[in-house]
């Protein structure tokens, strides 16, 4: 085939890219994409007409299939779930519990090389002057709890009405051969205000999906939120002697 | 050598303008660590020398590029413009494609792909770089900035791109965001989401772009360097760099902008550094590459300082305005059908710039004590190294030392276009990811110096054995293999040792430690 019947093919290509691309599509859509076939679209099939009339054939066809295939019907972009969510725990008979498995090698590594072991849980509560939060972790080794207030707040509480960690140190002697712990989170008092528990997603391979789970007052439930793979926002993290953080687990 | 030239009076940059530039940095830099006032973080050697290679190097750039602004005003040939800042260039054939090219081409493609497809989801360096073993964000949950993206976990940054992802795929009208410049990538990413959903749509076009980016610095390696061995290991050192591994699968658009920058210095090869017949629809050509690569993320900036560090000024300021007023006009229409579209375009990222331009302001109203604390407060050798650690540094100033004139002008002027913005951006972020889209200058001159030792490997092996050809090549082959997978180990440190350290300094940039 002559060259010269290439370009003029080409030019046509990129005509029925720019049809293809804005027909029968919203106006905004139409307008924004018309905008980059003729800026992008057109660029490249010039562009490459600079290797040579083929390549800018090439591709131009490959630009009008791209323009065909993103009118296929298919996968809708949706909106990720959200990865903060919270639930009220309002008095003293309802429990948010989070079972770590502490028998995987990294838990146990990381333990090996750490000097200081804290829990960290979050609230969107205000924890200020109250004691709002009682928190317990159980192992084999034995039991630990504390009533948590303001001054264990720890990194960034932005607002009053976002969630925010609460840091609560415990001795690693609790952990040693120990292969799993359990933390239960609860209301302090009755008349405290309404107490908000972090939640997101259980994302690490491995993890027990139930490891979370709530007390109502009357059953155990899964903890809410929009995915199946959800968990109270419960961590324990491994530091160094220097205060870096070797290992945050869940 | 094809890419040697004769002495000629008339280029952009000479070695003697770069060590004089050099020279004077290392010494104003002395001058300025007088100046700093008594603090704590003055208090060992460690600190101090890192506010002075901080500033050292980037005064060295700095002069650089204003001596060869100078040199460039005085060369008055018309034509050919260049072959890579030189106004006397010689002709070039083509390289010579050999079926052992197009394998390891091949298997450079291959590379990259794999590095692709490792470090997917929770294993993006992106991602991984933000959870709190990084030791930079440590409120954050154990899963980093995060989001579930098509049940993939992914950065969480791509949450604020879906809405114009949308607009393009037809599902929803337009919302405004802080990303709105970028709206090109979410262009590209549109086609694929039909086929492979989001997630894939995202990470797919980021290894296209990858794969540009392989293939162009392999062309700019033949062009600029006259043994093929350049372009090829060139090819792998991009297929296994750190930007693209730490963006390969991040719903992000920086893998395909530097991508794009690859292909950019390529057009601005075949366009304009060759014999200017209608030099100016050729830079309206350029521009109009560069303006639409705009619309994908930034790197406009450092295509245009390249268009006016990389021609003789004086002879071709016509073509080099046209390109930047092309250049600008497109990136102005988006904007002004965006804004018609509901789009935003200002605040957010958008001033970002503006606020680091604030700040140098802010700098030199202080005067010395507060321009020699900026090496200090804005990292500036953390950023350098950041982008490229050590090893790469040494290998490129062996590249530097033995390429051709030509060849290390024409680098020059890259690193000089990417390193240039990233660090007038530190004053208000550190930003390693934009001084990385020096990387074909950075990577072509490394792979110079890997050759450069790998000859030296097979002199030395050939002395002790038979000194036969094959055994010279078997040798020089062993110890350029050696050293790219050595390096490759380096930017695959998170996936053999789970170490995050080189995607934490990619990521924030180096601190004051070494």
């Amino acid at each position: 085939m002559i060259p010269r019947h290439i370009g003029r093919m080409s030019a046509g290509i990129a005509a029925l890219t720019l049809v293809v691309a804005i027909v029968d599509t919203p106006w905004e859509t139409a307008i924004a994409r018309g905008f980059f076939v003729v800026s992008i679209g057109f660029g490249l099939i010039a562009g490459s007409g600079l290797i040579g009339a083929r390549t800018q054939f090439a591709t131009g066809f490959v630009i009008l299939t791209l323009a065909v295939a993103q009118r296929l019907p298919g996968q809708p972009v949706s909106n990720p779930p959200s990865p903060n969510w919270t639930r009220t725990i309002a008095d003293t008979s309802q429990v948010a519990e989070h079972r770590f498995s502490l028998s995987e090698t990294a838990w146990k590594t990381a333990l090996s090389k750490s000097a200081n072991t804290s829990l960290l849980v979050c609230a969107e509560a205000i924890l200020d002057q109250l004691d709002a939060m009682t928190v317990t972790i159980a192992t084999s080794n034995g039991t630990f709890a504390r009533v948590v207030g303001a001054e264990d707040a720890y990194g960034a509480h932005p607002r009053p009405d976002r969630g925010g960690f609460y840091r609560i140190p415990i001795q690693r002697d609790l952990f040693d051969r120990v292969d799993g712990a359990t933390v239960t989170v609860s209301a302090s008092q009755t008349h405290t205000p309404p107490l908000r528990l972090c939640g997101t997603h259980s994302i690490r391979p491995g993890v027990d999906p139930n490891a979370s789970r709530f007390f109502d007052g009357t059953e155990w439930i899964a903890p809410p939120g929009p995915t199946g793979h959800t968990r109270w926002l419960i961590e324990l993290r491994l530091t160094d002697q220097a205060g870096r953080t070797i290992l945050a687990w869940y | 050598m094809r890419g040697a030239s004769p002495s000629q009076p008339d280029t952009v940059f000479r070695v003697r303008k770069e060590l004089t530039s050099v020279t004077l940095a290392i010494g104003i830099s002395d001058f300025l660590i007088y100046a700093l006032p008594i603090a704590d973080y003055l208090a060992d050697w460690g600190a101090l020398a890192d506010i002075a290679t901080g500033l050292t190097v980037s005064l060295s750039f700095l002069f650089i590029a204003i001596s060869s602004g100078f040199s460039s005003l005085k060369i008055s040939q018309a034509s050919p413009p260049s072959t890579a800042t030189d106004a006397n260039p010689e002709k070039r054939s083509p390289g010579n494609v050999t079926p052992l090219t197009v394998l390891i081409l091949l298997a450079a493609l291959g590379l990259c792909s794999l590095e692709w497809y490792l470090h997917r989801d929770d294993r993006n360096p992106f991602l991984a770089s933000s959870r709190p073993e990084a030791n930079e964000d440590t409120w954050l949950t154990a899963d980093g900035y995060a989001m579930l993206l098509d049940g993939h976990i992914a950065q969480n940054d791509g949450t604020f791109l879906l809405p114009m992802l949308r607009m393009f795929t037809g599902d929803a009208p337009p919302e405004p965001s802080e990303f709105d410049a970028r709206a090109g990538h979410l262009y590209f990413v549109s086609f694929l989401v039909p086929w492979l959903g989001t997630y894939w749509a995202f990470a797919g076009t980021n290894l296209v772009f990858w794969w540009l980016a392989v293939v162009s610095v392999w062309w700019l390696g033949n062009r600029n360097w006259s043994e093929q061995s350049i372009g090829l290991i060139g090819a792998v050192l991009v297929a296994t760099s750190q930007g693209f591994i730490f963006m390969g699968t991040a719903p992000q658009p920086h893998a395909v902008a530097y991508g794009l920058f690859g292909v950019l210095l390529v057009a601005h090869d075949l366009l304009l550094n060759r014999r200017l017949d209608a030099p100016f629809s050729k830079a309206v050509r350029f521009g109009w590459a560069t303006g639409s690569s705009g619309l994908i993320y930034f790197v406009h900036v450092p295509s245009l300082i390249y268009l006016w560090l990389a021609m003789p000024l004086r002879t071709h300021w016509r073509v080099m305005v046209i390109g930047t007023l092309t250049t600008l006009s497109i990136l102005t229409i988006w904007q002004i059908i965006g804004s018609y579209l509901g789009l935003s375009f200002s605040g957010g990222n958008s001033a970002l710039a503006t606020e680091a331009v604030a700040n140098w302001v802010t700098i030199f109203r202080g005067g010395l004590q507060d321009i020699a604390a900026w090496g200090h407060y804005s990292r500036p050798r953390g950023t350098m190294l950041g982008a490229f650690w050590y090893p790469w540094w040494i290998l490129a100033a062996i590249g530097w030392w033995k390429s051709p004139r030509i060849a290390r002008n024409w680098a020059m002027v890259v690193l000089i276009a990417a390193f240039a913005p990233a660090l007038l951006f530190t004053t208000r972020f550190q930003l390693p990811r934009v001084a990385f889209f020096a990387y074909p200058g950075m990577l072509l001159l490394a792979s110079v110096g890997i050759d450069e030792i790998a000859k030296l490997g097979s002199r030395i092996v050939s002395s002790f054995a038979s000194g036969t050809a094959p055994v010279r090549r078997e040798a020089y082959i062993a110890t350029v293999i050696t050293i790219l997978v050595a390096l490759a180990t380096v930017t695959n440190r998170d996936l053999i040792t789970g170490s995050l350290r080189f995607a934490v300094n990619f990521h924030y940039a180096l601190g004051t430690e070494w």
